[in-house]
């Protein structure tokens, strides 16, 4: 599942997509219709026509009903499945996106949001993970962008406005813009999940290495360790690596050593080095842990454990 | 607290009685356009009567939908660990009649999750089996999540074959990624009670990308599990690197608190403290 790559990026303007999947205001014939059938249904009852005039107007009217009431029901099936067949690709990108199958989720995203898109929902969870992808491509500065106008138009609710503002900090930090990471840390620590957020152990974290503060990267980890385990899954193994390079600023090898293996038995060493520049001080230089061979991990058939659902 | 039985029947009820109504509508607009000729209906009579058809129709989808959002504010009640807000909101979405199958057997599906939740397995497992025998749409996904309800309320009552067919009922569902993480840390449970050890190891490969996915807990406990399976089979290079690996991610002790067996890993100790930097 890992990749080493830098690849090149499949996005081409980033900002006109912003506005292509805008969605666009439906125009309501139903209503024009309901609007002609009540015209007809008053100009049959009120206007002093011959008895066979009333007649055929009246069953122009019942015509004209049933067309609208058949309109009525097939335009709503026709709308229920194009948003769900939305709703699927969201869905779809999501699942690329956590397999890191990254072409694929990138081309899913770029057509989808290259014409307006049906619900605003669906609209922001693909400029989210439009964002992601970006990031993955290296280009921070369009992720960050990306993120901003998605909490600029307050699309998302407050949790995932959180997790966005965390993952806008850590996009501007690897573009180097450590002022707007400074702000965007500051602007972090201000909402209620701050104290107990993984999610924002690590990026303060990547802020003190980055800047040259191993000691403080030090000590954040040990006090947030418990957090970051909780709820960082694989991506502990950041935490690890971070602080084996803060121990190897501070010429500690043995704890860095210790640090780097750890963080390897998780993630893999070339992909550690993709998603952070920094870590390439420490390949070659720190062993990394000791992975067995993935092909020889199919286990040879004994007596017991037969019959299970596996 | 809404009895099982009472939730169960009155979902019954209702979807029995939903469908009989749908059919009632139908005929009637039906009825309304194809004998109005024949008994010299007039237009207005006619219109009257469609127009009277659609707004019953309008006002039956707005009252289900009120009972579906009753209904879907209940997961994340029940995530947040407020299980009275939780249950008032199921009681009352349950009470409301709908013409949504799929909404009142979500419902009953999000019933049972705060069962297992409360850890009344019995009553959870009760009302899965309600809903797998409603057969909800396969598009809703109600039916593997009520799937994996049932498989893990199974298993902590220890009734292992009842949770062996509910786990081979996956084979017949179509797994979204979710599901498929979901349905691992079920099956790796199974294994794992079950004594399963080569079926643990089997395509640990695939299982050690899954739980890359996965929260720190769950991919701990499963990755655990493996190390367990690994160990049995006197896999010792796999066994230290999946037990490596779970206990970076999650605390021994809470590991072995959850499934007792996993203490072989550690030794005996319960107080395992995770590796220091």
């Amino acid at each position: 599942m890992e990749s080493v790559s830098p690849m090149p990026s499949p996005f081409g303007d980033v900002e006109s997509l912003l506005e292509r999947s805008r969605p666009r205001p439906r125009v309501a014939w139903l209503w024009y219709g309901a609007g002609l059938v009540l015209l007809m249904f008053l100009g049959g009852v009120t206007s002093g026509q011959s008895d066979g005039a009333r007649a055929m107007l009246q069953g122009l009217t019942s015509l004209v009903v049933v067309g609208l009431f058949c309109a009525m029901v097939i335009s709503g099936g026709v709308t229920l499945k194009r948003v769900r067949t939305e709703q699927h690709r969201v869905v779809a990108i999501d699942e690329l996106i956590q397999l890191r199958r990254w072409p694929e989720a990138a081309a899913l995203v770029m057509a989808m949001l290259s014409r307006p898109m049906l619900t605003p929902q669906a609209r922001a969870a693909g400029l989210i993970y439009l964002a992601r992808l970006l990031s993955r491509y290296d280009r921070f500065g369009d992720a960050a962008t990306m993120i901003e106008r998605v909490l600029g138009e307050q699309m998302v609710d407050a949790e995932t406005a959180w997790g966005l503002r965390v993952d806008r900090a850590f996009a501007v930090l690897h573009d180097d813009r450590l002022w707007d990471a400074d702000r965007a840390i500051n602007e972090l620590r201000r909402q209620p999940w701050a104290r107990e957020s993984g999610a924002m152990a690590l990026v303060e974290l990547y802020r003190d290495v980055k800047t040259g503060h191993p000691q403080d990267a030090i000590e954040r980890f040990n006090e947030k360790l418990p957090a970051m385990r909780a709820q960082l899954g694989i991506r502990l193994a950041d935490a690890y690596a971070l602080v084996a390079r803060a121990y190897d600023l501070l010429e500690n090898t043995g704890a860095a050593a210790i640090a780097y293996r750890q963080a390897t038995l998780l993630v893999g060493e070339s992909e550690l080095q993709r998603r952070y520049g920094e870590f390439k001080a420490l390949a070659g230089r720190y062993a990394a842990a000791d992975r067995p061979d993935r092909t020889a991990l199919t286990a040879p058939r004994g007596t017991e454990g037969s019959g299970s659902p596996s | 607290m809404t009895p099982v039985e009472s939730a169960i029947w009155r979902t019954r009820r209702d979807l029995t009685f939903a469908a009989v109504l749908k059919v009632a509508l139908l005929a009637t607009g039906a009825a309304s356009l194809l004998l109005a000729p024949a008994i010299s209906l007039s237009g207005a009579a006619t219109f009257a009567m469609m127009a009277g058809v659609w707004i019953l129709w309008m006002a039956l989808n707005y009252h289900s939908l009120k009972s579906s959002r009753l209904a879907a504010a209940s997961p994340l009640l029940i995530a947040s660990g407020d299980y009275d807000a939780a249950e008032a909101h199921l009681d009352a979405s349950l009470r409301m009649f709908s013409i949504f199958r799929a909404g009142k057997l979500q419902a009953l599906q999000y019933l049972a999750l705060l069962r297992r939740e409360q850890r009344r397995w019995s009553e959870a497992a009760q009302l899965c089996r309600a809903v797998l025998k409603h057969r909800a749409p396969a598009s809703s996904g109600i039916a593997v999540r009520a799937r994996l309800i049932l498989a893990q309320s199974l298993l902590a009552m220890d009734d292992l074959p009842g949770a062996q067919e509910a786990i081979l009922g996956f084979y017949r569902e179509k797994l979204g990624l979710m599901e498929t993480l979901e349905m691992l840390i079920v099956q790796s449970d199974y294994q794992l009670k079950a004594g399963q050890w080569h079926d643990l190891m089997n395509e640990a490969a695939g299982k050690l990308e899954l739980t890359e996915l996965m929260a720190s807990q769950p991919a701990a406990l499963v990755q655990a599990s493996i190390a367990l399976g690994a160990k049995r089979l006197g896999r010792m290079e796999w066994a230290t690197f999946f037990r490596g690996r779970a206990e970076l991610l999650g605390e021994p002790a809470e590991l072995i608190a959850r499934r007792p067996i996993l203490a072989e890993l550690w030794g005996d100790t319960r107080s395992q403290e995770a590796p220091q930097v």
